[in-house]
């Protein structure tokens, strides 16, 4: 979705992606004129024009008693958010917002940790002259690692999957919001750790993961697809399913406007592609089927591939040499 | 002295935008500390009284500072101890 914002002075023009967008970044970039140009025009303030495709509000237009009602009310609106509301820190607003089919722009430093927003939509305000545009605050870096951890998110399926070729040196960190933690433990904290996360719900972690000494000395290297079953799905397993081939190959438009998180997408996804199959996939215990080689059962199975599954998802995890804890 | 209390504050200034706007003085911007904390922070000029030119929005009033350097400013010209400002940690 295209929206531009402009007066005589200034004119911001940006994309939004997905259900979440936040919008960081230093003092004094625009951010706070952004959301004020908002206000002013949702006060009809005639200086302001605005080309949006949905209907937009802010905070303000919300009001700050009665908040929870009028998102509830909102549909298709794209509702911006400043860091003056405080209850976009809350819980209660966290529920409210997963279940609305609107769009939320977040104009705040806070980590939002209730917000399951992906690594690649937080943006910070660039600009010449009178254009202003977001441009994404976090970019991978090209270089080479040799890891001698794995740490994973969470102790489920993708867990379960590196444990295969890594044994004990694939560990978790029993959860999102510790792996920053985990990181500063012995022997994390003195030792080569790629960490590998669902990077549509990660957001909320990353600027407190990069600020750890792992990752200034160069000892923490992050790997973040989408979710692990964006990786699997990608694998040879599914090569010859159309359903899975057309969705990869235009993703944003597979996936419904007003998607929580990319994640949950792909997780019913994978569910429902492997609903009638040997591999039939649940996130709390992953089938052999993902693992092993394919067995040469009594069924012709129409997920059969003679290649190795294990190297194909370790394939997808670009410049890292895994020679040193491979069993 | 700069005091850090962790948690909510009874009487704590939590708008700084709103606050700022409605209690600064022309005249504190003569101030060469103010003039550096906007130099510093939002790499703004104080060009002369309280018109400034910053590099991203071009000439601007007090009002369109950042909340960073309005909250730095407000609590420079306003050093009672009953003045308790909000603020988090970034991270």
């Amino acid at each position: 979705m295209h929206i531009t914002i402009s007066d005589k002075h200034l004119r911001y023009v940006f994309d939004i992606h997905r259900k979440y967008t936040v919008i960081r970044g230093d003092s004094a970039t625009g951010k706070t004129t952004l959301y004020e140009m908002l206000v002013k025009w949702e006060r009809r303030d005639q200086s302001v024009q605005l080309e949006s495709p949905l209907r937009c509000v802010t905070a303000q237009g919300l009001g700050y008693y009665n908040w929870e009602d009028n998102i509830r009310k909102a549909h298709n609106t794209i509702i911006f958010i400043d860091e003056d509301m405080e209850w976009v820190r809350s819980r209660k607003f966290a529920s409210i917002a997963k279940t609305v089919d609107c769009y939320f722009v977040f104009i705040n430093r806070d980590k939002l940790s209730t917000i399951p927003y992906s690594v690649k939509e937080i943006y910070e305000v660039a600009s010449s002259g009178r254009d202003h545009w977001l441009q994404p605050l976090y970019s991978s870096s090209c270089r080479e690692f040799t890891p001698d951890y794995i740490m994973t998110e969470d102790s489920k399926s993708g867990h379960q999957f590196f444990r295969v070729p890594f044994g004990d040196r694939c560990v978790t960190a029993e959860g999102k919001s510790n792996v920053s933690k985990k990181l500063g433990e012995s022997p994390y904290c003195d030792s080569n750790v790629l960490v590998i996360a669902d990077g549509a719900a990660f957001g909320s972690e990353i600027a407190e993961v990069l600020a750890l000494d792992n990752f200034k000395f160069n000892r923490l290297k992050l790997f973040l697809p989408e979710s692990f079953e964006f990786l699997l799905l990608k694998s040879p397993l599914f090569k010859e399913d159309v359903r899975v081939q057309e969705m990869l190959r235009n993703i944003p438009d597979s996936i419904p406007a007003f998607c929580e998180s990319w994640e949950q997408f792909f997780t019913t996804f994978i569910q429902r592609v492997t609903e009638d199959t040997p591999a039939k996939y649940t996130k709390h215990r992953l089938k052999d089927c993902f693992v092993e080689p394919c067995c040469t059962g009594h069924q012709e199975c129409r997920l059969h591939t003679p290649e190795d599954k294990v190297q194909s998802i370790l394939d997808q995890i670009p410049d890292v040499d895994f020679s040193k804890i491979r069993k | 002295m700069l005091k850090i209390h962790f948690g909510e504050y009874e009487g704590q200034i939590d708008y700084i935008n709103t606050y700022f706007d409605h209690t600064f003085r022309r005249e504190g911007f003569d101030d060469p500390m103010v003039r550096a904390m906007i130099k510093d922070v939002d790499k703004s000029e104080v060009i002369c009284g309280s018109a400034i030119d910053s590099p991203v929005l071009g000439p601007i009033s007090p009002r369109e500072l950042s909340g960073g350097v309005k909250m730095l400013i407000s609590m420079l010209k306003n050093p009672d101890e009953t003045n308790v400002y909000w603020g988090y940690v970034l991270r």
